[in-house]
């Protein structure tokens, strides 16, 4: 069975994976990232100064500031803490977390624990693992896709049980039933802001129209197809927006 | 209803990429084009670079909540700063007076002292029990020791499913036991009592009759044994003592091993949010224990095999409660012995690192951030290959002409244990070519060895070469004198701040002078304000305050 958050969300986070071990550790200074280095018609002399070359005039080039701080992926440990503080309570009020039981059960163990996936994932325990490498390698990026899986698919879960719809997660800015555009954009900039950490720009943004479309075309495959996990299309597309957030380097980098 | 056409696929930070590359590339060349303020809730502008921009209020708070308390921060946490132009210095306060933060400050210290010793075994099997199931069903607590088990029965077995009244209407809990014949063996029944692991509301356990004596003395052939020592397994008359004190299980073995590593990191709360000054890590005589510690520390530990694990109590460790409760979990402040200093001679880091080289090597790179690497070329010259004085062997003495100094300042803590040992005598000659398993553990016992009969740690303590007199300086200074110079010096406090610039920045400080963002100067400035205020939470702050933690780039 074909799963339309196989295919959807992994389009979406394919470049973003990519980009991601591109560039997680890296210490380049922008100007190296655009090309300064080796599309420059200008060298810099041993007195700074600058000598003209036979494509243009003199310039004299400002000095970048210092390097900085560069993004780190989550530990395994970071992860711990924060997927319960993302994904909320379940409808009786258990924080939901990856566990071992698919379900939101509260008595099933944490995968990140030290006898679960915790270990396989890098965290240290300081006798054998002793420094958490914390880079996208492929058994990471392939646990936390069965990671945003489960968990999403009980925050949509949880959000269609929850009586009381001010306390809804997942869809805090739009409705169980709303397919409306406006709807879809203000609970994308909502979830935006709760996944990333991020305001998404006001106006256009490629990212919310990315994940707008990608809710639209989840939507339309569960209507169309019946191809769906969760209990309703909107819901459907909402799990799979919320697995290709929580997919994205964005969601795992900071 | 207008659905969005769909967009190219592309991610936020690739957009990032296309959006800052023509005016960050202007902005490299000089052209004037300025760094301009970049305001996240106005359309993407082209004509400014926001490369080093600070970055937006929320994207900081991610980073300083995921840093300095190790999770994500709520969407409440976010919206609260709806109106914010940055994150306020409250907030930033109020994330290192948490107790997620003083978690996150105990994973730091774990990352370098690496104090988990959930591997190490306190002692072999013959003072341990483990369970049997009896003939009855019921669990019964016997020697997991098959030796042991034979001298108590005559054969590797168990006792028998009666209570030892049914075999001697008299006993008296704690005496030695008269057994029936059984086959070849000689069994005895069990006894009830409330082991030392167990708290009264827990009640009693069975235990083998034989393994429940509570005799002070015993016999090993001739020779009189103290049951509450290392040796007492040779005799049938010993047992486990009162309450099974002198013998460990596996439980309480993973118990003690726990709160070794909490002993180690209260020692770290006490520096990272207990207000201590941060030097007083590695220089404190003051330490933390508690029931399990002290009753291990009295009762278990002098029970181990000299092979295993030495921690015996000694004058210069805190002083010990006379009737320590193994249940007993609450923390409390002990005074030790001018020989302690600090996490150095807590049980964790002693145990973690068995040597004194693999000690003193971990202090090297923590506090003086300096690593040993092997030599590129054997060195061959004017030395001998097989000296067994290692800083004088060939190759080796790089090293070691080094580290052998340095490891001799944890020489008064035995080697493989946690135990003082500079109350044992210098020199015994009867350990010359002796046999004896203390001898061995302690004392150069081989006639051609350097300094036959001198204690180990002593052996290269002599005026013969300018290492030999660093050893002997080392050993008479002792930790502080290890200490005191790495502190004084400014080392302690360059090194503990390029680990946490390290930690924050995700990559090491550059402090090639070639380099033309060489940061030499802001990491001078930082070990200077923690040589100064001698304050954890305030060289976290600083650096977090950094526009190199809070820029995009």
């Amino acid at each position: 069975m074909r799963f339309v958050d196989s295919r959807h969300a992994t389009s979406l986070c394919s470049l973003a994976l990519a980009l991601l071990l591109a560039g997680c550790g890296t210490t380049t200074t922008g100007a190296e990232d655009e090309g300064v280095a080796s599309d420059s018609t200008t060298t810099t002399g041993d007195d700074g100064a600058t000598e003209e070359t036979e494509e243009g005039p003199s310039i004299t080039p400002t000095p970048p500031p210092t390097k900085s701080r560069v993004g780190k992926r989550m530990t395994v440990a970071q992860l711990r803490a924060s997927i319960p503080v993302l994904a909320g309570p379940d409808e009786d009020g258990f924080p939901i977390t990856w566990r071992t039981n698919a379900g939101t059960n509260p008595t099933g163990t944490q995968m990140f624990a030290d006898n679960q996936l915790g270990p396989a994932l890098g965290d240290p325990n300081y006798i054998e693992r002793v420094e958490e490498a914390a880079i996208p390698n492929a058994l990471y990026v392939k646990l936390m896709d069965d990671m945003a899986r489960q968990v999403c698919t009980n925050m949509a879960e949880a959000d269609r049980k929850r009586v009381d719809t001010d306390a809804r997660v997942l869809l805090r800015d739009t409705t169980l039933e709303s397919v409306e555009p406006a709807d879809i954009e203000a609970n994308l900039r909502y979830l935006h802001l709760r996944f990333f950490g991020e305001r998404a720009r006001a106006g256009e943004d490629p990212t919310i129209d990315a994940l707008e479309h990608l809710f639209f075309t989840a939507h339309d495959e569960a209507v169309t197809n019946g191809d769906q996990v969760a209990k309703t299309p909107v819901l459907e597309g909402w799990r799979v927006v919320c697995i290709a957030m929580m997919k994205s380097p964005e969601f795992h980098v900071y | 209803m207008n659905r969005p056409q769909p967009p190219p696929h592309v991610t936020r930070a690739s957009w990032r990429l296309v959006a800052l590359s023509v005016p960050c590339f202007a902005a490299g060349l000089g052209v004037s084009t300025a760094l301009a303020d970049h305001d996240p809730s106005a359309p993407a502008d082209a004509s400014t670079c926001h490369l080093y921009d600070p970055v937006e209020p929320e994207v900081l708070l991610r980073r300083l909540s995921l840093d300095l308390n190790m999770r994500a921060p709520s969407i409440e946490e976010y919206e609260a700063l709806a109106d914010q132009a940055e994150v306020p210095e409250a907030t930033v306060e109020a994330l290192m007076q948490t107790e997620d933060f003083r978690q996150w400050a105990r994973r730091f210290h774990m990352d370098l002292f690496w104090g988990n010793v959930d591997n190490v075994a306190l002692n072999s099997g013959n003072v341990k029990l483990n369970t049997a199931t009896l003939a009855g069903g019921d669990q019964v607590w016997k020697s997991a020791s098959s030796g042991r088990r034979k001298k108590y029965r005559v054969e590797d077995t168990v006792c028998q499913d009666k209570p030892q009244t049914d075999i001697d209407k008299d006993y008296v809990l704690g005496e030695f036991p008269e057994c029936e014949p059984v086959g070849n063996a000689c069994l005895e029944g069990w006894v009830e009592l409330v082991p030392y692991w167990h708290t009264a509301a827990q009640g009693t356990v069975k235990v083998c009759a034989a393994e429940a004596q509570t005799a002070a003395q015993g016999l090993n052939g001739t020779s009189v044994v103290a049951c509450d020592y290392r040796g007492a397994n040779a005799s049938a008359e010993c047992g486990c003592g009162p309450d099974l004190r002198w013998c460990y299980t596996g439980s309480s073995e993973d118990t003690i091993l726990t709160a070794m590593q909490e002993q180690l990191l209260l020692n770290v709360d006490q520096v990272t949010v207990g207000g201590a000054p941060y030097t007083s890590m590695i220089t404190s005589t003051t330490g933390y224990t508690n029931g399990t510690l002290q009753f291990w520390k009295k009762h278990l530990a002098p029970m181990a095999n000299l092979t295993k694990t030495y921690a015996d109590w000694s004058e210069g460790d805190a002083p010990l409660a006379s009737e320590p409760i193994a249940t007993d979990t609450t923390w409390v402040v002990e005074q030790r012995g001018p020989q302690h200093s600090g996490v150095l001679t807590e049980n964790a880091y002693s145990l973690r690192f068995a040597t004194n080289r693999a000690r003193a090597n971990r202090f090297r790179i923590i506090f003086e951030g300096q690593y040993f690497q092997p030599p590129s070329i054997e060195d061959g010259s004017d030395c001998d290959p097989g000296d067994p004085d290692i800083t004088e062997r060939c190759t080796c003495r790089q090293c070691h002409q080094v580290l052998e100094p340095l490891a001799a300042s944890f020489s008064q803590i035995a080697l493989a244990g946690s135990g003082l040992i500079d109350n044992l005598p210098e020199y015994d000659e009867d350990c010359i070519g002796s046999n004896n398993i203390a001898c061995r553990r302690f004392y150069e016992t081989q006639e051609d060895g350097a300094k036959p009969g001198w204690l180990r740690r002593l052996q290269y303590a002599d005026d013969e070469t300018p290492t030999h007199a660093a050893i002997k300086a080392h050993i008479e200074a002792g930790l502080p004198g290890l200490t005191e110079p790495v502190i004084s010096s400014g080392t302690f406090a360059r090194s503990m701040v390029i680990h946490l610039w390290t930690h924050f920045m995700g990559r090491p400080p550059i402090l090639d002078p070639l380099d033309p963002n060489v940061e030499t100067a802001q990491i001078d400035a930082l070990s200077q304000l923690l040589r100064d205020d001698d304050d954890f939470r305030g060289i976290v702050r600083a650096i977090v305050s950094l526009d190199e933690y809070r820029r995009s780039r």
